[in-house]
């Protein structure tokens, strides 16, 4: 059986425009590489992020008790609405590690943390070890700079610092992980805790019955057994509440995959719209024998179809390349990303529904983009059809433009770019978006460093060591001075919660304690904050009233205005001050700043616990610290110095910065690709015209110099657009991220280098994309330029 | 229905204007003309005066401004959509270009299977061998698969004839088609088309060669668009 003859002579034209189709098939192939990895990837990572945060069987909330014994563990789990509930206590405390270097720990202390009924991990490696041992998650082993067998140091409550043989590891998916946080996760058992000299378990974690996904059946379960623990005479100080049945770190994932995905669509779209220009480019050829076709009897709706099964095969052929891939791709990020993350991927298979959908639209985009100059072409009437002599002129010039390019080459080159006014649009589009988000990714980036400078600056202190008991500021002082130590700051730091109506502090926050937490800090004076900018109401010297919130602190309460009562619950007792400004506070988590008188008078808590000290050059004189604070009564709970505020800052920000520069690559080599097309396409088109010119009597040179020039028009017309473009996206997304991570958007900052660098990168690739089929099309003698069709 | 009269087309009071820049160009006035089966007509004129004008809205091609073309059974030509008219076009009318106008990535005998393919009006299984036997009629069989660029140009006529017939037309329209070909060739070509017009098909065909005039049952001749003067060859 042969083929139908309009079928053959569709695959000897597409077979014989190769080299004007080959770059916008690759084009075709990147843009659906893109979609392909990260819809792949997309869903194949929301799946198992849940899937492995689920499988732990996730504390629904945590309530925060003091003393649980098993008597009121029975009593919790007979409560209505609660599935399961066990005992356990998070100790936050520091970690000392083999160098003499203080790190963070969270140590997980319940009865069996092999057979956990809530909050499960799985067991990955054991090691045969002596004498008190913990587990350490998988990723923290690194971060404690240990091995399996070998010993961390954790600081233990009233315990001192205490070895402890690491006796293997565990996968804890539903922590965010390790290396982003800082922290050392580690897990002990009550034998080895209370062998130890520890003391009862403080917490209790409950998940309850019914829909876990349902953020207030859990709330409202959650709160109500603390209210029947009250009732029955337990303390309860605090509720954290996670986003139900949410890894904390999903909706920074999702975040960032959307933002693949927008640009991952900008890609396809861009290698779309090259198709439709193309196929114009290519339909301007076939004009004259379409109407032949028409002639002897073909109708327009079989011209159409014919053409539009051969962009759609176009699509088929591109994605024979793309989906093997893009999946590898999609498939590589997937993994990048669980990996950063710290889960396990299942499977990177796609769903049969998302394969069904590359397939579809691999195949059906390019043909809606390619339907407006098909329906165009095939609707021709057939004497204008088979009249057409391939030649159109351009649309005359403005007359200012005329006359200021004159009759010369910067004329022909007007001309050229005037002549198809959509190609050249698609040129300057595709060259300026690429310019604009690579210009935009790299602008963000430097807002970060800028936002991470600012915070640095205002920090004003290099170590800041927390206190297990607070102690009187005047005893602090004297430490100071004893050891020649400038203290910045000595503000009592709480842990707070919006405060309710019946009482209860409850916070949205992951077991971890960040991610969501309220610090109140009581100060003696608002001095230490008068370098802040406020964002709203003033910072006046002078005595201290009111509370004053940074801006995530702002959001968190519900924006109450400057005047307005704030209420804080402090460990079941309430703080009700009047807001005096909101301060902006860059890479913070949410904090409120009070007097301390007002904190002593209102709530009763006094003293300091948190000494922050201008210390350049580190943190030498913390054993002096550590052995006058014992005199006192307290201890060193945890410290944190520069470095560590940086790299807590830095792991969460630069997945972003790593992420939006790839995404500018990426639409800069779609950008490229498309120039290569579009370009080609601009001057085979107009060989014939070349070889008029030539034909009465310009140069060759004169060609080259004209097409070079109008190279150069579309890379400044275009350099311009990017970096008008980018202003505007570089502040849409600064106020995104910023927002999302600290309630603000993230202070706006130019790259110049970057500009720099893309102004030379993108004359450069302008330059390759002009030039080769520029020299082709003068190479060619002038009968035969003038004998093309 | 009625029974299915003979074929005839009629055309009544043509008129075509086209609008060109500023001004307004008649290039067809009130023609009114009959060609009946295996008639050979010729049209004839100064260079300008209408003909090819004429033959595009007879073959369907173009669209009278006014004026209306009708066939025996009643369809009125002018009155049919741009889809229906192709499909008429493609069954009922063969049409010869001067520069042949074969699709140049097709062999020739592709470029003959091509309106039976478009038109779907011949058997599939039958359609090579009834084209074969159509370009062994006109002598270019052993030329069937090449591409019209490697053939001289009565061959490439040939095949558009070929072209032109494949779809058995009642009507064929040829505007110039010797105009390109020096003249022992043309003769062949003429040969051809009175062959047709003796099988009963009507040919009309646009010509300036007067030597030719022996060919043609009758000959039309427009000067400024309307027929000047019709000549019928005694029978
Ligand atoms: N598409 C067109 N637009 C404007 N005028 C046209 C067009 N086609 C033909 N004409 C004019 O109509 C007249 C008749 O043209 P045509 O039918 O081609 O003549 P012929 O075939 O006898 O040489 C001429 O004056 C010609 O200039
Ligand atoms: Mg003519």
């Amino acid at each position: 059986m042969t083929l139908p003859p309009r079928w053959i002579k569709l695959y000897r034209d597409f077979q014989a425009q190769g080299d004007r189709l080959a770059p916008v098939v690759l084009a075709m192939i990147f843009g659906q590489v893109c979609v392909i990895a990260i819809t792949g990837s997309y869903a194949t990572l929301t799946r198992d992020i849940s899937r492995a945060y689920t499988q732990t069987k996730p504390a629904s909330g945590i309530l925060d008790i003091g003393a649980v014994d098993n008597a009121l563990v029975d009593r919790v789990r007979a409560m209505e609405d609660v599935k399961d509930a066990e005992a356990l206590t998070i100790i936050h405390t520091r970690t000392r590690k083999p160098n003499g270097s203080f790190g963070r720990g969270l140590l997980f202390v319940s009865r069996s943390p092999e057979n956990q009924r809530i909050g499960r991990q799985q067991v990955e490696q054991t090691f045969p070890v002596d004498g008190p041992s913990v587990r350490l998650e998988r990723r923290s082993v690194a971060v404690a700079e240990t091995e399996i067998g070998g010993s961390v140091t954790f600081d233990l409550p009233d315990i001192g610092f205490t070895d402890l043989a690491v006796a293997g590891t565990v996968f804890d998916p539903a922590l965010a992980p390790a290396d982003q946080e800082q922290a050392i996760y580690a897990y002990m058992d009550t034998d080895t805790w209370f062998a130890l000299g520890g003391g009862p378990l403080e917490m209790l974690e409950v998940r309850v019955a019914g829909d876990v996904t349902d953020q207030q059946h859990v709330d409202t379960t959650l709160t109500r057994v603390a209210q029947q623990l009250r009732e029955t005479g337990s303390t309860v100080h605090l509720v954290r509440i996670p986003q139900a049945e949410t890894h904390p770190h999903q909706n920074q994932m999702t975040t960032v995959l959307m933002f693949f995905l927008g640009f991952g669509t900008i890609a396809f779209l861009l290698s779309a719209f090259l198709i439709s220009v193309s196929i114009e480019g290519l339909m301007v050829q076939q004009i004259r024998q379409i109407g032949v076709m028409k002639a002897i009897g073909a109708r327009a709706s079989q011209i159409r179809m014919l053409y539009l099964i051969g962009v759609a095969l176009l699509g088929l052929a591109a994605l024979v390349v793309a989906l093997p891939v893009g999946q590898q791709i999609g498939a590589l990020l997937s993994k990048v990303v669980s990996s950063l993350l710290n889960f396990d991927l299942t499977t990177t298979t796609p769903p049969v529904s998302l394969l069904i959908f590359w397939i579809t639209t691999g195949m059906a985009v390019p043909v809606l983009f390619a339907l407006r100059p098909l329906t165009r072409a095939a609707n021709l009437p057939v004497i204008a059809a088979i009249n057409d002599q391939g030649i159109n002129a351009p649309r005359p010039l403005p007359k200012f433009i005329a006359r200021l390019t004159g009759s010369g080459v910067g004329r022909l080159a007007v001309d050229g770019l005037n002549r198809n006014v959509a190609r050249s649009l698609l040129i300057i589009g595709l060259l300026a978006s690429a310019g604009a988000v690579t210009l935009t990714a790299r602008n963000v980036s430097a807002s970060f460093e800028t936002s991470i400078t600012i915070a640095a600056e205002e920090r004003k202190h290099d170590l800041d060591v927390r206190l297990t008991v607070p102690v009187d500021r005047a005893a602090a002082l004297k430490i100071a001075r004893e050891l020649g130590a400038e203290l910045r700051d000595l503000p009592l730091v709480l842990e707070a919660a919006p405060a309710r109506d019946d009482g209860l502090a409850v916070v949205r926050t992951y077991p971890d304690g960040g991610h969501g937490a309220l610090t109140v800090l009581a100060l003696e004076n608002f001095a230490s904050l008068a370098h802040l900018v406020p964002l709203v109401g003033h910072l006046d010297a002078g005595p201290m009233t009111g509370i004053i919130l940074n801006q995530s602190a702002h959001r968190l309460l519900g924006n109450p205005v400057v005047g307005d009562e704030v209420s804080l619950s402090l460990d079941g007792k309430l703080l009700l001050l009047p807001l005096t400004a909101v301060v902006r506070e860059y890479m913070s988590p949410a904090r409120a700043y009070v007097a301390a008188a007002d904190l002593k008078d209102q709530v009763g808590f006094e003293g300091t616990n948190s000494l922050r000290f201008v210390a350049p050059g580190g943190n030498h004189y913390l054993t002096d610290i550590e052995m006058r604070l014992e005199l006192l009564g307290s201890g060193v709970k945890s410290t944190f110095d520069e470095n560590q505020m940086a790299e807590a800052v830095s792991g969460h920000i630069n997945i972003f910065i790593v992420i939006l520069t790839s995404l500018g690559i990426m639409i800069a080599v779609v950008g490229f690709a498309g120039l290569t097309a579009a370009q080609g396409i601009s001057v085979t088109e107009r060989r014939r015209e070349f070889g008029v010119i030539r034909a009465i009597g310009a140069r060759r040179g004169q060609i080259l110099s004209m097409l070079l020039c109008e190279g150069l028009s579309y890379w400044f017309v275009a350099l311009v657009l990017a970096v008008l473009l980018s202003m505007p996206l570089s502040l849409l997304i600064d106020g995104l991220i910023g927002r999302m991570t600290f309630g603000m958007p993230l202070p706006f900052t130019l790259d110049g280098l970057a500009f720099l660098l893309w102004a030379g990168v993108s004359l450069a690739g302008t330059l390759l994309a002009s030039t080769p089929p520029g020299i082709a099309a003068v190479r060619a003698s002038v009968t035969t330029s003038l004998a093309h069709q | 229905m009625p029974p299915k009269s003979v074929w005839r087309l009629s055309a009544q009071n043509l008129s075509r204007v086209y609008q060109c820049g500023s001004g307004r160009v008649k290039a067809l006035d009130d023609v009114s003309l009959d060609i009946n089966k295996g008639e050979f007509i010729a049209v004839t004129g100064r260079s300008g005066s209408g003909k090819t004008t004429l033959i595009n809205m007879l073959a369907g091609l173009d669209r009278a401004s006014e004026g209306t073309i009708q066939t025996a059974d009643g369809t009125k030509i002018n009155k049919l959509d741009e889809e229906e008219l192709a499909r008429w076009r493609g069954r009922n009318v063969g049409i010869v270009f001067q520069f042949y106008q074969l699709l140049p990535s097709l062999t020739v005998l592709e470029n003959t299977l091509l309106p039976m393919d478009l038109c779907g009006v011949h058997p599939k299984v039958g359609r090579r061998d009834h084209a074969m036997s159509l370009l062994n009629d006109l002598g270019i069989n052993e030329h069937a698969s090449k591409l019209p660029r490697d053939l001289s140009g009565g061959q490439q006529q040939r095949a558009a004839i070929a072209r032109a017939l494949v779809n058995d037309p009642d009507v064929v329209f040829a505007d110039e088609p010797t105009g390109n070909l020096d003249s022992t060739t043309a003769m062949a070509v003429m040969e051809l088309f009175a062959a047709q017009a003796a099988k009963g098909k009507a040919v009309i065909m646009v010509t300036h060669d007067l030597d030719l005039a022996p060919y043609f049952s009758r000959i039309i001749t427009l000067g400024d668009g309307r027929i000047v003067a019709e000549k019928a060859k005694a029978a």
